[in-house]
């Protein structure tokens, strides 16, 4: 299930939240486990068995390493953590990266078979997940769950268990234990829920529809001014999907009284491709920080490993968004600016500000077409259209026909909206009228919905 | 209450149109959209566990949302104000006029049934004539709105006209239809072409079929107003204007559907419906014989046709005494078995553009 659907909002969301608001503390997690069963069941029946075997094992993993960690035996805590580990990685390799191997690996001449298999549904946002609760009790820095109830609703929870935020354990074990929903969890929650939706349904959707044009048209039929166009739509339509969808996310959590982390502050206001990073898919950033870069090292064992580090870190990110080399590749187009940003770039952009803005733009916009077409071919064709000085009326048709709803973007993508929004919010009912608005026309637009797509929901 | 104004919206809302949205009747069929409506389907755990349910009961949540042509007109009012000229593939271009929006040829599909024309072409080519009618946007090219480039009808009609000259005749509407692009020759919320844009392929089709042509001023037209057409329903763009519908007196001597009888040509009482083109020829049937009252000959025709045709083929009633029109969609047996057993003087081939490119039954012409 999708939270922008008809089906989530005008019957999961309704009778699950009466059923939670009304049952004793003692019954609400597991309220929210059979809601989020519910939920992942929808569309995806039998993958629901893996994710309960990853659990299983990060419980038992949990477990055995601290007791491990009483009796001090030191292998047994090893032996547990690796466990996690290899079921973790092992399904994500397999489900996700095994078809990926074997064509390259047919490529290079060996035999190797066709494989495909359905990727499960939220499989890179769990396995990060619980990996990092088995590292982090293996580090002692949080404490093994023993009731397993609470293990599999930190699992579960349904707002974020599709397409993040990657929720760690020690971002919520507290609430796991004790918690309470007040008037403000509630009307902040309806409120960001809210923003999130409106991003979804009328920002992404709409604005994707103009990126859609340009496969329909054909990449090698473009204009250089269109294909400018185009993929400047792509970065704000994966913009307002992703964070849209965190928002809701976040929205919802609060509404079951649970705090997520923050997943993205204005990316697209940020002056270098590091600062970028800092606010782009936060958690996902600081996953691969605290678990990969940090654990290989970091900045701290000089020049050469420290770009090694951020070598491996940033293929791994890139490959974790798909199982193809162009994700490779944007990963690894990433690696590049952040070591010359590094060594002397960083400077340089501190002091020119115009500048610094436009260099993120450009990158970024190249680093789009790197993510949105997936064949190499493809990528060359739209790069020669970007940069072919083709002149064409082309572009005139689609301005006319999304120049609004480009600009109502760019407005909502740079943080003077949220300044006006602020400013604006002070007025009760001038809020009200905008969160009704938003629900309205969300609502509207989601009766007749002709494109709905989920650009996260793969990966 | 104060407190929570948001969450009162949002809990109010989603509780009344979600309780409302199950105790409602199911309605069957949408007139604003032209289209029937998802039906709420059985719950089995077979159904669930194959993924079928899910679908379904998403698609009849959608369908059956309470006040749907509210919010389905919410939306496409709010996309106009927003400055959009298409919807559904549709777009609005200048007097009102509503295009279908094709950018690039599907080649697949369209090398699949020109194949399949081929050979069709092959076996009875010293009878058939082929014609394929342009769709409005390559016509009425000064209405497109600018910088839309469409597909380039003439082109690919051209390349398919050139491999099918060696076996069967050959009929090109462009020069006639971009002659008179200034009239009335195609329907501005509809697909199809008006009764003038339909004689005027008729005219065309006779010099090519080698017979004389009765003029439009020998019948009594009748005009039926407020039409909008399937442009319209599929995009539902403010901004279109509505169509007239000019009928005309034919006389004939018997009309027949499937095997019933008709009475005259038009079934007038779909006029007052929505869809009115449907009137035509009753609407499209397998197979219609059409008599004709004091024909010039006693020659039988056969038309094999997309709903375009229904608007052209009864102005043939003067030229031949029988004419048996055929639309595959609906037509079960073997074409071809059905060709050698009937004595057909004439073949005519014709489908718009669009229907030859969408119509998956142009392939039973293999059979």
């Amino acid at each position: 299930m999708v939270f922008s659907s008809i089906v989530f909002l005008f019957r999961f969301l309704p009778i699950t939240l009466f059923i939670y608001y009304l049952c004793p503390f003692r019954l609400k997690n597991a309220v929210i486990l059979i809601a989020s069963l519910i939920f992942y069941a929808w569309g995806e029946p039998w993958f629901i068995l893996l994710m309960f075997a990853s659990i299983l094992v990060d419980y038992c993993a949990g477990l055995g390493i601290d007791a491990c960690r009483r009796h001090e035996i030191l292998w047994g805590k090893r032996a547990f953590l690796g466990l996690s580990l290899v079921f973790n990685l092992g399904s994500l390799c397999f489900f996700k990266y095994s078809g990926f191997l074997l064509d390259n690996l047919r490529t290079l001449g060996f035999a190797a078979p066709v494989f495909s298999v359905a990727l499960p549904l939220g499989i890179s946002f769990y396995t990060f997940q619980t990996m990092s609760y088995s590292i982090d009790v293996y580090r002692g820095t949080v404490k093994a769950e023993k009731n397993i109830l609470n293990f599999v609703t930190f699992v579960c929870l349904f707002p974020q268990l599709i397409a993040g935020p990657i929720v760690k354990y020690s971002d919520i074990s507290e609430k796991l234990h004790f918690r309470r929903v007040c008037s403000q969890d509630l009307e902040e929650g309806a409120r960001i829920f809210l923003l999130g939706l409106g991003s979804k349904v009328l920002l992404a959707n709409q604005i994707g529809q103009l990126w859609n044009e340009m496969s329909s048209i054909g990449y090698e039929n473009l204009s250089a001014p269109l294909a400018w166009l185009g993929i400047f739509a792509y970065g704000l339509q994966i913009y307002f999907d992703f964070s849209g969808y965190s928002l809701m996310a976040i929205g919802l959590g609060r509404l079951l009284g649970f705090t997520f982390p923050e997943n993205f502050r204005f990316p697209y206001a940020s002056r270098s491709i590091t600062e970028f990073w800092r606010r782009w898919h936060i958690t996902l950033g600081s996953w691969f920080r605290e678990y990969l870069y940090i654990p290989l090292g970091g900045n701290r064992l000089g020049k050469a490993r420290t770009i090694l580090n951020l070598f491996v870190v940033w293929a791994a990110t890139g490959l974790w968004h798909g199982a193809s080399w162009n994700f490779v590749l944007w990963g690894l187009f990433f690696f590049v600016f952040l070591v010359l940003e590094k060594n002397f770039l960083g400077e340089f952009l501190e002091k020119h500000r115009i500048f610094s803005h436009c260099y993120l733009v450009f990158l970024i916009l190249i680093s789009w077409v790197l993510f949105a077409v997936t064949d190499f071919s493809s990528i060359g064709i739209y790069f020669s259209r970007m940069f072919s000085f083709s002149v064409s009326d082309d572009v005139l048709y689609y301005l006319r026909n999304y120049g609004l709803i480009l600009i109502l973007g760019i407005f909502f993508a740079v943080p003077l909206c949220r300044r006006i929004g602020e400013k604006l919010g002070k007025y009760p009912v001038l809020r009200f009228v905008g969160m009704a608005g938003l629900l309205l026309f969300s609502t509207a637009y989601l009766v007749d919905a002709t494109y709905n797509p989920f650009l996260y929901f793969r990966f | 209450m104060k407190k929570t104004p948001t969450f009162l919206l949002l809990a109010v809302f989603l509780a009344v149109f979600s309780v409302t949205g199950e105790i409602l009747p199911s309605r069957t069929y949408s007139d604003l959209e032209n289209r029937y409506l998802a039906q709420k389907p059985a719950f089995s755990l077979e159904s669930f566990f194959k993924n079928k349910f899910s679908k379904s009961y998403e698609e009849y949540c959608n369908d059956q949302f309470p006040a749907r042509d509210f919010w389905v007109s919410l939306k496409s009012s709010t996309e106009t104000t927003l400055g959009k000229t298409e919807n559904n593939s549709v777009v609005l271009g200048k007097d009102g006029q509503l295009f279908n929006k094709v950018l690039r040829l599907d080649e697949e599909t369209w090398n699949s049934h020109t194949e399949a024309l081929l050979e069709f072409a092959k076996r009875h080519g010293e009878k058939l004539t082929v014609a394929l009618v342009p769709n409005s946007y390559a016509i009425l090219s000064d209405r497109l709105p600018a910088g839309l480039h469409e597909l380039d009808q003439k082109s690919v009609i051209d390349s398919l006209y050139e491999r099918l000259t060696p076996f069967a005749c050959t009929a090109d509407l462009f020069p006639t239809l971009s002659a008179h692009s200034k009239e009335y020759i195609y329907y501005r919320t509809d697909h199809h072409w008006t009764t003038l844009g339909a004689w005027y392929g008729y005219e065309s089709l006779c010099t090519t079929l080698g017979l004389t042509s009765t003029p439009l001023s020998s019948w009594e037209g009748h005009e039926v107003s407020d039409f909008y057409g399937t442009y319209y329903s599929r995009s539902r763009l403010s901004g279109a204007q509505a169509d007239t519908i000019t009928w005309y007196d034919i006389p004939v001597e018997s009309v027949s559907c499937d095997g019933v009888a008709m009475d005259g040509l038009y079934d007038f009482s779909r006029f007052e419906t929505r869809d009115k083109y449907s009137a035509f020829l009753h609407g499209n049937h397998g197979i219609t014989v059409i008599r004709g009252k004091n024909p010039s000959s006693s020659k039988k025709l056969l038309v094999l046709q997309d709903s375009f045709g229904n608007s052209l083929t009864p102005y043939f009633s003067q030229n031949y005494a029988e004419i048996t029109v055929i639309d595959l969609r609906h037509f079960a047996p073997s074409i071809n078995a059905f060709i050698n057993e009937n004595d057909f003087d004439d073949i005519l081939f014709l489908y718009s553009f669009d229907g030859f490119l969408d119509e998956r039954s142009v392939l039973r012409l293999k059979y």
